[in-house]
């Protein structure tokens, strides 16, 4: 009986020991059979969904190719569904993929293949995540309770916070410091800084009414916001702390030095929605009206633009649009702007495409 | 419901509201005035009477002389039969015996009706007359209309059942000239009549106890007291409570994975007390006072969510109301109905969430109106009779959520105006009944602009003929033009609402065929409805898409063409056994018919195509067994028709069982309901589970 035992328990420990080895290595030695097979060069679009429907999804297509999956790729490999309002998606350097979604409060870790390895439930006192991004092997994610949460991604659990304001929306990593928008709705409208060193040092930037989107290109932040009357000032956050407004904009995306915007508007009178593509040269600081786009089906001037997303492997511009009601529209334009290809994501409101290439 | 019914004088005087009461003797017998008027006033058969001799002396009302117990047989038509307007109705013994738990549940049963039940006692749930939308649905409650121009439609959910007599569902309006405007103005129109004081045993009050209690922590006791006050004056009192935890037990199915959840954050406790004064005056007018006051205090447990299943949002509300009708004949030909109310609604929403400055919001809204109508009837000789109602009201609003995008309140105020004459004319087999209402509504804001003005003429017009001279077989037509007003929340919600919005217009038409028959065989009557219908609704109010912003807006257009068909019929299988049969089945086609829509062609969100219900009560000596079964075929919870949005069919079952018990002078009613009997997971709304099987248990007792 007591060999017995003893072997059993030399057994247990061994195979714990190696659980240890296997978790000390790079998770992306740890990737499971997928039910799906992808494609080496491939992306993965975060369809939103709508509130309270718990539709969020993930739609699949191999870049080269712009084939998608037939459905939902996250319930593929899965057999459960992503939950409710899927809001940032984001690739670490090992080919992990963390998805936050918003109002199911949690952050899903994936593999390259999409399979869940763990998930974090956020605490209720963060309150619901909303975007994040990535310094080596620190998740930093805005949190509605006034938070950015700091999350250690091999043991998905949270390190530690910072009180920053109050609904952060997103989030960018820039020159060692962490900056976010404070859209409180409209009764916060700053952009918060952090010393990602220190994780506390806080400082703040006045900007617009509602701010919503920030993002970094080449050394020069940008801020889009809301403002009183939905008309989506974006300018820049100088380095002196402060604004200067540059235009509207709903959506953009940045390559190399050329920041693309998209306008949207919606005239309330007679329910139709325009939509003025242009770019802005961050290093000479000079906006261009016209269109990069070249051949762009008629319809896309109509709809409304949910996203703006650049594969960095080839510099290609992917346009998601959005009429609220059907399953999205993905356009891809080279990056010379001619016009490509047009093809449906496999959900609702696609808010964001990551590309990967191993 | 549309059942052909034996009925006792000595039950209500509303069951026989053709007979003329003086025609009976006070020694049992019936003589009839006039056959003609008999067969004129719908009953049909032959009628055999009997009188018991009891000293008990049941009185009425004082205007109405005390009667020996005179019991009647036969049938009258139903009233699904016989009018201009397809009309249904369920009384409270048809409620009861079935196992009927609220009003909701009462509606569904009707053919035509589309209620969104957001699941559980303190779910919001709303009518919708053939998918119409709520908005356009008046809810009726003993005689006035209730409103709530801050939502723009009523929650039934949070009325109770505990009082109610009869519950009618008319689509157009009801048949009756002498209406208040208001009444006129909708698509279609819920009555709900509550008990009318009714004394036994020579006493000049009576007192009823009831009890009832089920799964999820579900208890609700409610008294009722009746009192004579001389000779003409009839006070009634009613409370009632409810609490339930609400937790009941739902499957969520998330992809492969099936869970047992429960409903989390679903409580209530309600409390409703109203009183009611019911004068008649000596030239035979009559006034009734109603004083009615509701409290409730419950969560809202919101859409399922996958992986979070964290819920504080709660809300309570309180409405207040007191209303007078006074009805006065002016002379043979002339009568006047007159109405006021006043009516104040309160209710705070609440949430606690760390996204909110503070981890609380609050949301505070208090509504007041302020109404008052008149009818005045001319029936210048028999079979014509015209009308003219005008109903004035003030609206006001005080909250901390309609304000502009300057965060300045605006405390809308509402006056409306609305004028309708009505024609109502029977010769021969036909009937035609014509209406004609002018709207008039101004607002005014405490700060920024004013919407505009708006007037409209609405009419409406409904033939109903019958076919055979012996036998009740009708064919009716009806188109009714009819529009809402946007509502406050339309208009100025925080950020979303557009003070330039139009009123939403609606078409109905409807062409039907009825038939009744009766007998004095093993099938006592039977009865069927066919109508079909087409409506649209044009400039439809809804929240529509900008980029990120959604705002309120007249786009729509959609269209419903359908079929209701009702059928019931009445067995007597023995002696004090009869069987009761009933069935409605809905088929309808909802589509939007905007080509500009990013819907265009297809079903609209939950309408499903084949819905119906069905019901089986066996009423026996010793107790009764009523069976029912609701199902609602499969719809879509988008406006996507896709697989992934896609509401699977369901079918409800009930069985009820019930006795009455008669001890000296007391009578108890005892019952046992199981419902959903076969568990089905289901919702109306999506990820809005309703409960699955359950138990109600309940006791009266009447002295």
């Amino acid at each position: 009986m007591k060999i017995r035992s003893f072997i059993f328990g030399a057994l247990s420990m061994l195979a714990l020991a190696a659980g240890f080895t296997s978790c000390s290595d790079d998770d992306n030695d740890d990737i499971s059979k997928p039910n799906v097979e992808l494609a080496k060069t491939r992306a993965f679009v975060l369809d939103e969904g709508n509130k309270g429907n718990n539709n969020a999804g993930i739609t699949y297509f191999d870049w080269t190719e712009d084939a998608t999956f037939s459905s939902d790729l996250f319930v593929a490999q899965n057999k459960h569904q992503l939950g409710d309002v899927g809001q940032d998606i984001i690739a670490d350097a090992n080919g992990n993929i963390y998805v936050i979604v918003s109002v199911s409060r949690y952050i899903t870790k994936l593999d390259k293949n999409c399979v869940e390895k763990a998930t974090l439930q956020m605490p209720e006192e963060l309150g619901d995540p909303r975007y994040g991004v990535l310094d080596g092997e620190n998740l930093y994610v805005t949190c509605y309770g006034g938070y950015i949460a700091r999350i250690n991604t091999k043991t998905m659990k949270v390190t530690g916070k910072v009180a920053i304001g109050q609904n952060p929306e997103y989030i960018i990593k820039e020159n060692g410091s962490l900056y976010c928008t404070n859209s409180g709705w409209g009764s916060d409208n700053r952009v918060a800084k952090v010393e990602i060193p220190a994780f506390e040092a806080v400082s703040y930037y006045d900007v617009m009414y509602n701010p919503d989107r920030i993002i970094a290109v080449n050394g020069h932040i940008f801020v889009q916001g809301y403002d009183y009357d939905y008309s989506y000032p974006w300018g820049e956050l100088k380095s002196d702390g402060t604004f200067l407004n540059k235009g509207q904009a709903s959506a953009w995306a940045a390559y190399g030095n050329t920041l693309y915007l998209a306008y949207s508007e919606t005239n309330w009178s007679t329910y139709a929605t325009t939509t003025k593509f242009y770019t802005y040269d961050v290093e000479n600081g000079t906006l261009n009206e016209a269109s990069p786009l070249k051949n762009a089906p008629e319809e896309l001037a109509t709809a409304s633009v949910y996203s703006m997303n650049v594969n960095p492997y080839t510099g290609d511009l992917y346009i998601t649009t959005s009429d609220f009601v059907n399953n999205g529209k993905i356009y891809h334009f080279a990056s010379d702007g001619s016009f490509i290809k047009k093809f449906d994501s496999t959900g609702l409101n696609s808010r964001k495409i990551l590309f990967l290439n191993d | 419901m549309g059942f052909g019914k034996a009925f006792a004088i000595d039950s209500k005087p509303e069951d026989l509201p053709q007979m003329d009461y003086t025609s009976v003797s006070r020694k049992g017998r019936l003589t009839l005035s006039s056959m003609k008027q008999i067969v004129f006033m719908g009953f049909v058969c032959s009628m055999a009477c009997y009188a018991t001799a009891q000293n008990s002396t049941d009185s009425l009302n004082s205007d109405i002389r005390a009667l020996h117990q005179v019991v009647v047989e036969g049938h009258r038509t139903p009233i699904n039969v016989a009018v201009t307007h397809p009309q249904q109705e369920m009384n409270r013994e048809q409620m009861e015996l079935t196992g009927v738990t609220s009003i909701a549940d009462a509606a569904k049963r009707f053919a035509g009706t589309n209620v969104r039940d957001y699941g559980g006692i303190g779910g919001m749930k709303t009518v919708s007359v053939r998918n119409i939308g709520a908005h356009h649905t008046a809810v009726s409650y003993d005689g006035i209309c209730m409103s709530n121009t801050q939502a723009g439609q009523i929650d039934v959910g949070r009325l109770s059942l505990d009082n109610v007599q009869t519950l009618s569902f008319s689509i157009g309006h009801h048949s009756d000239y002498m209406q208040s405007a208001r009444h006129l103005a909708s698509a279609g129109i819920l009555s709900i009549e509550t008990e009318r004081p009714v004394f036994k045993n020579g006493r000049p009050w009576a007192l009823r106890t009831h009890v009832s209690g089920g799964s999820f922590g579900m208890v609700n006791p409610s008294l009722r007291y009746y009192q004579q006050v001389g000779g003409s004056t009839l006070l009634s009192l009613d409370a009632n409570y409810t609490h339930a935890d609400g937790s009941y037990p739902f499957t969520l199915v998330n992809g492969a994975r099936r869970t047992r959840e429960y409903r989390n954050n679903s409580n209530i406790n309600a409390f409703h007390t109203e009183a009611n004064i019911y004068q008649t005056f000596a030239d035979s007018s009559t006034l009734n006072v109603k004083a009615y006051w509701f409290h409730s205090n419950r969560g809202l447990p919101g859409a399922v969510i996958l992986y979070n299943n964290i819920s504080r949002e709660r809300l309570h509300d309180e409405d207040f109301f007191t209303q007078a009708i006074w009805k006065k004949p002016l002379s043979k030909q002339l009568q006047l109905h007159t109405r006021l109310k006043y009516t104040h609604s309160w209710s705070l929403y609440e949430d606690t969430d760390v996204k909110y400055a503070g981890g609380h919001n609050e949301e505070i809204n208090r509504q007041d109106e302020y109404y008052a109508s008149a009818t005045l009837g001319w029936e210048p000789f028999s079979g014509l009779q015209f009308s003219v109602a005008e109903d004035l009201s003030v609206n006001t609003l005080r909250s901390n959520v309609i304000q502009g995008n300057n965060l300045l309140p605006l405390s809308p105020r509402r006056f409306t105006s609305l004028t309708a004459l009505t024609a109502n004319y029977s010769w021969w087999r036909l009937k035609v009944y014509a209406t004609l209402l002018g709207t008039f509504a101004t607002e005014h804001v405490k700060n920024g602009t004013n919407p505009e003005d708006k007037r409209r003429l609405s009419p409406s017009v409904a033939v109903n003929f019958r076919l055979l001279q012996n036998e009740p077989l009708y064919v009716r037509v009806m188109m009714k033009n009819t529009f809402r007003m946007p509502s406050f929340n339309d208009l100025y919600y925080l950020r979303m609402g557009n003070r330039g919005l139009l009123p939403e217009r609606a078409n109905e038409w409807n062409a039907g065929v009825t038939w009744f028959h009766s007998s004095r065989g093993f099938i006592r009557s039977v009865s069927l409805t066919a109508d079909a219908y087409y409506n649209n609704v044009k400039d439809k109010i809804v929240a529509f898409p900008g980029t990120y912003v959604w705002k309120m807006a007249n786009f729509g257009k959609v269209r419903m063409r359908g079929v209701d068909i009702t059928a019931a019929t009445e067995a007597v299988l023995f002696k004090r056994t009869s069987l009761l049969i009933q069935a409605t089945y809905t088929y309808q086609k909802t589509e939007d018919e905007l080509k500009k829509s990013a819907s265009y062609g297809r079903q609209l969100p939950y309408t499903p195509q084949h819905s119906g219900n069905g019901s089986i009560l066996l009423r026996m000596p010793w107790f009764n067994v009523g069976y029912t079964v609701l199902m609602q075929g499969e719809r879509w919870s988008m406006a996507q028709n896709t697989p992934q949005y896609r509401l699977k069919p369901y079918w409800e079952q009930s069985i009820t069982l019930s006795r009455d018990i008669q001890l000296n002078k007391t009578s108890l009613h005892i019952q046992a309901s199981l419902q959903n009997l076969t568990d089905e997971q289901y919702e109306i709304i999506r990820y809005y589970p309703m409960p699955g099987r359950h138990f109600v248990a309940s006791a009266t007792m009447t002295l």
